[in-house]
């Protein structure tokens, strides 16, 4: 069974055959096979480990299957079969949440294509002409998301400017003051990738999630996508987090200082009370593409459809473009100074 | 001379809007520096103003 974005119910790929996660559920309860040939397991013996890998065998052929270690499903090579590897998400390695994909592979096809085309102005001609999709996969993406009580207090020198004339004379009347600002603000599932593979810029990008639509973990949401258990842990990614945490904080007492037309930090304290991390799979698609030998990786928010990567410009479009621009402008300010000197 | 400064200040201004566009466009992937979206409650408990002192200056307008 593979979990359809559209209906968020499990479909069947061979006889579209459709059902509910619980009713699926109910039917494997009753028919536990089902739940196995969907997973598998590790075999004991030590000696078939390989550095960095693992082997694994598929319940429902019996084929073996080497993966690395932190992959969570696959697909047997031998009969087709979507597993999940049960040990990277159950007991401690659990995720507390996933939220599931809302857009099918066919939608993250047109959202490229659709990308491709808004961005024609500087693109090579080459590289729309020979354009073609090397790989497209739907990832589940481990996710940390922090949440924090912080306490932020400054105290800052501030200055407001007052002008005015009489007569010829100009007066300015500068008044000082001494501001202090104190607040509690509470952070709420800030999310932080925890996969190192994952280029943290571009998981950055595809912010916002709904997070409305989370839900509680279930294996089932797995199916027919692939998903890796997290390889960078909670305090190894916390460092990110708690600079989007300082900064914000940072921000907030900031904007309570816009009346004043100058001002100076004397002292600025920001105290953070972390909480444990939630562990939650976020969904995404990425999409990969050649061209000249270099490698373009593109994402897609598999939840809002919110589509970024990183396109090769034509130096030759640049310039003409640079060219045209440059040209309207000396146009226009000759014009106008022109004007102006003549007055 | 009033041509002159046209065509400096045309090239500047074109080659600054250029490097402008081509960023916006080409390579809209940044690394998110701030988390304002995820406060989920925030409350000022002092929003002190004292006033110090003031001074005025003044001169001559040209």
């Amino acid at each position: 069974m593979e979990f359809n974005p559209k209906t968020q119910n499990l479909k069947c790929p061979f006889c579209d055959t459709e059902m509910g996660l619980e009713e699926y559920k109910k039917q494997a309860g009753t028919d536990a096979s089902a739940d196995e040939k969907s997973s598998a397991k590790q075999p004991a013996n030590p000696d078939e480990e390989i550095e960095g890998y693992n082997i694994y065998s598929c319940e429902s052929c019996g084929g073996e299957i080497i993966a690395e270690e932190i992959t969570g499903t696959a697909t047997c090579p031998f009969c087709g079969n979507n597993i999940v590897v049960k040990e990277k998400f159950t007991g401690k390695n659990r995720p507390d949440y996933v939220l599931p994909f809302k857009f099918t592979q066919k939608e993250a096809k047109t959202k490229y294509k659709e990308y491709i085309r808004s961005k024609l102005k500087f693109l090579p001609n080459a590289f729309i002409d020979e354009n073609h999709i090397d790989q497209i996969r739907g990832l589940y993406i481990p996710f940390w998301l922090y949440s924090a009580d912080v306490t932020g207090e400054g105290s800052y020198k501030g200055d407001k400017i007052k002008t005015w004339k009489e007569g010829n004379v100009e007066f300015t009347e500068t008044s000082h003051f001494d501001v202090t600002r104190k607040g509690n603000f509470s952070f709420s599932n800030i999310p932080v990738d925890a996969s190192k593979e994952m280029p943290d810029d571009i998981m950055d990008t595809l912010e916002p999630f709904d997070l409305s639509e989370i839900k509680e973990f279930d294996m089932m949401y797995l199916a027919g996508f692939i998903a890796n258990k997290y390889d960078v842990s909670d305090e190894e990614a916390y460092p990110r987090a708690e600079k989007r945490i300082t900064n914000s904080t940072h921000a907030m007492l900031s904007d309570t200082l816009s009346s004043y037309n100058s001002t100076n930090t004397v002292f600025e304290n920001i105290d953070i009370d972390k909480k444990k991390p939630d562990y939650a799979l976020f969904p995404i698609w990425f999409l990969n593409t050649t061209w000249n030998g270099t490698q373009y990786l593109f994402a897609m928010n598999g939840q809002t459809g919110e589509f970024v990567g990183n396109l090769p410009c034509d130096k030759n479009k640049v310039t003409r473009y640079g060219v045209i621009v440059s040209l309207i402008s000396i146009v226009l300010i000759y014009i106008v100074t022109s004007i102006f000197v003549g007055m | 001379m009033t041509l002159i400064f046209s065509i400096i200040l045309g090239i500047v201004i074109g080659v600054m809007i250029t490097k402008y566009t081509v960023n916006q466009m080409m390579k809209p992937v940044h690394s998110e520096t701030e988390a304002t979206e995820y406060v989920a409650n925030s409350e000022f408990t002092v929003q002190d103003d004292v006033f110090v002192n003031k001074s005025v200056s003044k001169r001559r307008a040209d």
